[in-house]
């Protein structure tokens, strides 16, 4: 239950994924990836493999696992996290199963929120080195939100979300206008992409809760799903 | 916001169970941190807001052991709260950042952090902040680790000095909740904890300003306390604390609000700025004032208000009235009455007129503009006037006019802030040059007591001037000579300074008016009550300090107008009911500088 219903509310939250009612399963899970309740027909029964459903669902939460885990090998290779990352996986536990996905969402909500007041701030900053007194004001709340913002994605472990805000700060720093801009739009980039990967990386990891729920209706899970295995 | 209560439990498994307050605005962190903290198996309470955590920790002082918080916040700044923490409740606070910067760090540190951790945390550095907790703890008792929870969860033993002082255990708690635990162990503690509450700390402050800040020392300030089971060592480590902070608002406070604030809460500022006002010379104060009487008021004025805790600016005040001083010495000469002016003038130091000696200035300008004699006035003391002392430098300088600087002092002011008597004479001369008004600053201020001892170098320049100006100049300028020997343990040095302009403007005035002694007191009174209003005085500070002193003082009849004694909340010594008899020259001085920089 709890899985099914952070599934859905997580689904929600991210703003690039329509809620369906199937999963949604990389064409190279497909194999496994049946037996959700509401799956669409395709992913029921054989699959491409040919076996029984039931024995594949055994693997789909490996798979999904397998995709998980190269998701995040891609993603730390990337630079874009690093092991505070790891960190906050390893405090999800029983107690509080779906911790790093609540705080990820915290954190994009107040980092959009950062990014606006960020953009609306360079923009009243004006073009050149006139109206230094304005700008200084500017670049001085630039700095705090910018200090926020480090602080924040440092402690998920977004590492290149955190070295662009450097950047940014040392640009701000110097009233450099353009070098703001520019990292504001970096920022920007490495924003949206984080966020990307890390809904993909949410949503395999609700799809790999599924389907070990699934594999196991005799557990805690099977009030969850309505699986026939 | 999750609130959680550290009762029983876990508590005899200490630091399992440890109560930490965290708080931070980022809500990413803040989970982050919370997490962190529950896997470390503390008992966390979170909050988003600086002032919600003081509330919280107000209203349950004794639940909490620990308190983390970010350094930058919106509604409060971190270090603030770190001092309020560690005044009020004497807790361990560690502080947070995402800024390693040193000096950020530093900060934490003379703020009293007990730690200082970088963001992103990581669960190690968590596991190990019990530490700080026990070190607090620990030269209270021994037994504390278990203790303090054991307490029915009360943990009041659990509170520990949040400042690093080592010693800072042993202070006794006073408040009768969290006493209370404390004292049920008596026999496994060396000395009951201590937690400074409000009272304990009001007590503790009033002990040390009666004292004064630079001769509180604890065994004094206990005994003045009079208060049971707090010891020696508590009261020394809380006035380190408290030094502490005093010196942080002190350097904050650049400015004249600040500046107020610090004066009321002490003394520190008060002899900070006391000392330097001997350093500077009068000549530059001189030099500028009397080139452009308002600008130069300006100038001042942004000075003073800059100088607040700078003895610097206090002693470029003082400057020009001790050239004033000597130019005053000078005009002794012939005059015998002069000289007793002078004395006069050296009693009068002491008084409020300290303050007056801006007007004083202004009003010799006045003065001298109706008198053609005395034009040194305006000319711009050659010595170097640092526009930067604020108001009351230009007039010190413009009614030492031109030579006040050496001779103006006379006999009053051993202080170095007089200028060669010689150049004072040439001041005079070109002061004589000047007509503008800008002497009439001077002479409000100086105005009562300046007048009766301003004549002493007035009548070196023009012999037949009423001395009394000049007698009352030299007064002022003689009060601030002595200020300075007075022991400026407040204010003084600003109080010097405005003496010295009194005496000098004073003086300007006596020399010019030949037979106007009275029309230059007349006048001083009419410029006092300009004076008063001149911005680059803090004037009704200033006035309301001056106006006390000179009515009281000579008896003279100068009545400031603008004067109105509202300004006493800053200041400690209030100098116009306290020292109708012009008390201390620190008072009026501190007096003074209060007001000035309270602009």
């Amino acid at each position: 239950m709890a899985a099914h219903v952070s599934l859905c509310a997580f689904l929600a939250v991210g703003p690039q994924q329509q809620l369906q009612p199937s999963l949604h399963i990389p064409p190279q899970a497909k194999q496994g990836k049946v037996v959700v309740v509401g799956v669409e027909p395709t992913y029921l029964g054989l699959g491409k493999t040919g076996l029984p459903v039931w024995m594949l669902v055994g693997f789909g939460a490996e798979r999904l696992g397998a995709d998980m885990n190269r998701l995040l090998a891609l993603l730390f290779h990337q630079g874009v996290l690093d092991e505070q990352f790891l960190q906050l996986q390893q405090l999800q536990d029983e107690t509080s199963p779906n911790f790093v996905s609540e705080v990820v969402t915290i954190f994009f909500h107040e980092s959009e929120k950062l990014l606006t007041s960020l953009r609306s701030l360079l923009m009243m900053v004006e073009g050149d080195d006139d109206q230094d007194h304005e700008g200084g004001l500017e670049y001085g709340k630039i700095g705090v939100h910018l200090n926020q913002f480090m602080g924040s994605s440092s402690s998920i472990g977004a590492k290149r979300v955190r070295n662009v805000c450097l950047a940014f700060r040392a640009a701000s720093d110097h009233h450099n206008r353009h070098g703001c801009l520019r990292a504001l739009e970096q920022l920007e980039h490495e924003y949206c992409y984080l966020k990307n990967k890390l809904h993909e990386f949410f949503q395999l990891e609700q799809q790999k809760v599924l389907a070990a729920g699934v594999r196991y209706p005799m557990n805690h899970y099977n009030n969850n799903n309505n699986i026939n295995s | 916001m999750t609130v959680e209560q550290g009762v029983g439990g876990n508590q005899d498994q200490f630091p399992i169970g440890m109560r930490v307050l965290a708080v931070d605005d980022d809500l990413t962190c803040l989970m982050v941190l919370e997490t962190l903290l529950r896997k470390c198996q503390y008992h966390v309470t979170t909050t988003s807001q600086a002032r919600m955590a003081l509330k919280i920790l107000r209203e349950r002082r004794n639940d909490f052991d620990l308190v983390i918080s970010d350094v930058h916040m919106p509604d409060m700044d971190g270090f603030h709260l770190l001092e309020k923490v560690g005044l009020e409740m004497d807790l361990p606070v560690i502080m947070l950042s995402a800024n390693s910067d040193p000096k950020v760090v530093m900060k934490g540190i003379t703020h009293g952090a007990c730690d200082y951790l970088l963001k992103p945390i990581r669960i190690e550095e968590l596991k190990n902040i019990w530490q700080h907790v026990v070190r607090k703890k620990k030269p209270d008792n021994k037994n504390n680790v278990d203790k303090p929870h054991s307490q029915s969860g009360e943990a009041t033993s659990d509170h520990k000095l949040n400042k690093k002082r080592k010693d800072q255990n042993d202070e006794e708690d006073d408040d009768p909740d969290e006493n209370g635990n404390d004292n049920d162990d008596p026999t496994s503690q060396k000395k009951p904890r201590v937690v400074w509450s409000v009272e304990l700390h009001r007590k503790f402050v009033s002990a040390v300003n009666h004292l004064g800040i630079d001769k509180a020392v604890p065994k004094k300030i206990l005994e003045l306390m009079n208060v049971e089971k707090l010891s020696r060592e508590n009261v020394a480590s809380h006035l380190q604390k408290y030094r502490l902070y005093l010196r942080r608002i002190s350097t904050v406070a650049n400015q004249h609000a600040n500046m107020a604030a610090a004066l009321v809460s002490n003394d520190a500022s008060y002899l900070q700025m006391g000392g330097s006002l001997t350093g500077l010379g009068l000549h530059n104060i001189a030099g500028n004032g009397f080139q452009n009487g308002a600008g130069y008021r300006s100038v001042t004025s942004n000075g003073m208000l800059g100088r607040l805790n700078s003895p610097a600016g206090m002693s470029i005040h003082g400057l020009p009235s001790s050239g004033i001083v000597q130019v005053a010495a000078h005009v002794q000469g012939g005059r015998s009455h002069l000289t007793t002016n002078q004395r006069q003038f050296q009693s009068a130091i002491s008084n409020a007129n300290v303050l007056q000696g801006m007007p004083v200035s202004l009003e010799l300008n006045q003065i001298q503009s109706n008198n053609k004699g005395l034009n040194y006035i305006r000319q711009p003391i050659p010595p170097t006037v640092e526009t930067t002392t604020t108001a009351f430098p230009p007039d010190m300088s413009m009614v030492a006019g031109g030579g006040s600087n050496g001779s103006f002092v006379g006999g009053a002011s051993e202080k170095p802030l007089f200028l060669d008597h010689g150049r004072c004479n040439e001041n005079w001369s070109n002061a004589a040059a000047h007509s503008t008004g800008s002497t009439t600053l001077f002479l409000d201020h100086f105005d009562v007591s300046s007048r009766s001892s301003l004549p002493i170098h007035l009548q070196g320049t023009k012999a037949d001037l009423g001395c009394r100006v000049a007698s009352a100049s030299s007064n002022g300028a003689q009060m601030i000579s002595n200020a300075p020997q007075q022991g400026w343990d407040r204010l003084g040095a600003p109080s010097y300074n405005h003496l010295n302009n009194v005496g000098s403007s004073s003086a300007t005035l006596s020399i010019q008016d030949n037979g106007g002694v009275d029309m230059t007191n007349q006048r001083w009174d009419a410029n006092n009550a300009s004076l008063m209003r001149t911005p680059s005085f803090s004037s009704t500070t200033q006035s309301n300090f001056v106006d006390a002193s000179l009515v009281k003082h000579n008896g003279l009849s100068v009545e400031i107008p603008g004067v109105s004694i509202a300004r006493q909340s800053n200041q400690q010594h209030n100098l116009q009911t306290g020292h109708s008899n012009f008390g201390s020259l620190e008072d009026v001085a501190g007096f003074m500088v209060t007001r000035e920089w309270t602009r």
